[in-house]
């Protein structure tokens, strides 16, 4: 069953061939890819809970861990619009807090996000000059006068990275861990890792990555 | 190469939640590298 729960490379390039725009419906219908223990499929917008009237994002603070000193990867808001009328999603001014420069907006200038539909803000990090603590806050401008200007927070720390490099293909992943602290019930969640290949020969994915369920649901 | 995760929400799954995500592949140092995906999902009220 755990097979079954694992999020596909499919879905990645489909995100790919679809840009960075896609429906709150498609999203939770994905997630009933991530886990069998949990009953999903219940759309987003469809039960109670804590859901605003307007734009809303799936989290404001995210903790990443550690990162490697030569790592190359992204931080991912979703912005999602639950109010009634298109609102526009930019700029992003992204600064260090703590740390050395450390992330930048992919984002050039503003994104169209109709109403129920959700959009992707993506924060590119690495590779850091620095060891140590890091800290990123993004300020995402809105035409939504419910949230003009969101601030949202990155927590990592850099380290070394892996050794000399030895023959063959070396997966690597931008970082090891995401913990998005508390969140609202009736939540739509997403998250983001990149893989990439630091290895002299090519690196082949065996299956669809396994997702297993630890705690909860 | 992106690995997007996504999930929703049903009655009931207010707590602490943690997935691990394995990503298996040729690579023969680590063949298998895990990941982790963390979030408390505040009660239901």
């Amino acid at each position: 069953m755990q097979d079954s729960a694992a999020t596909s490379l499919h879905k990645a390039q489909r995100l790919r061939r679809n840009a960075s725009r896609f429906l709150l419906a498609a999203l939770a219908f994905a997630a009933l890819a991530l886990g069998t223990a949990c009953s999903f499929g219940e759309s987003p917008g469809n039960s109670s809970g804590d859901q605003p009237d307007g734009l809303a994002f799936d989290k404001t603070q995210v903790n990443l861990g550690s990162m490697d000193l030569d790592s190359r990867g992204f931080i991912t808001f979703l912005a999602i619009n639950y109010g009634g009328l298109p609102v526009t999603v930019g700029p992003v001014e992204v600064e260090t807090v703590q740390g050395e420069s450390a992330g930048k907006s992919v984002q050039g200038g503003t994104e169209r996000v109709n109403p129920m539909d959700a959009y992707p803000v993506r924060i590119a990090v690495g590779p850091f000059n620095k060891l140590g603590p890091h800290r990123i806050r993004a300020s995402i401008a809105s035409s939504d006068p419910t949230a003009k200007a969101t601030v949202v927070t990155a927590n990592f720390t850099v380290v070394e990275g892996p050794g000399p490099q030895v023959k063959g293909p070396r997966l690597r992943v931008d970082k090891q861990s995401i913990d998005i602290g508390t969140v609202p019930y009736n939540w739509p969640l997403y998250e983001q890792f990149t893989l990439r290949n630091d290895g002299d020969a090519p690196l082949v994915l065996a299956a669809t990555p396994t997702v297993r369920i630890e705690l909860g649901c | 190469m992106e690995l997007p995760l996504f999930m929703g929400m049903h009655e009931g799954m207010g707590g602490p939640h943690q997935f691990a995500i394995d990503i298996r592949s040729n690579d023969s140092l680590v063949p298998v590298r895990s990941v982790a995906w963390r979030f408390n999902v505040r009660d239901t009220p």
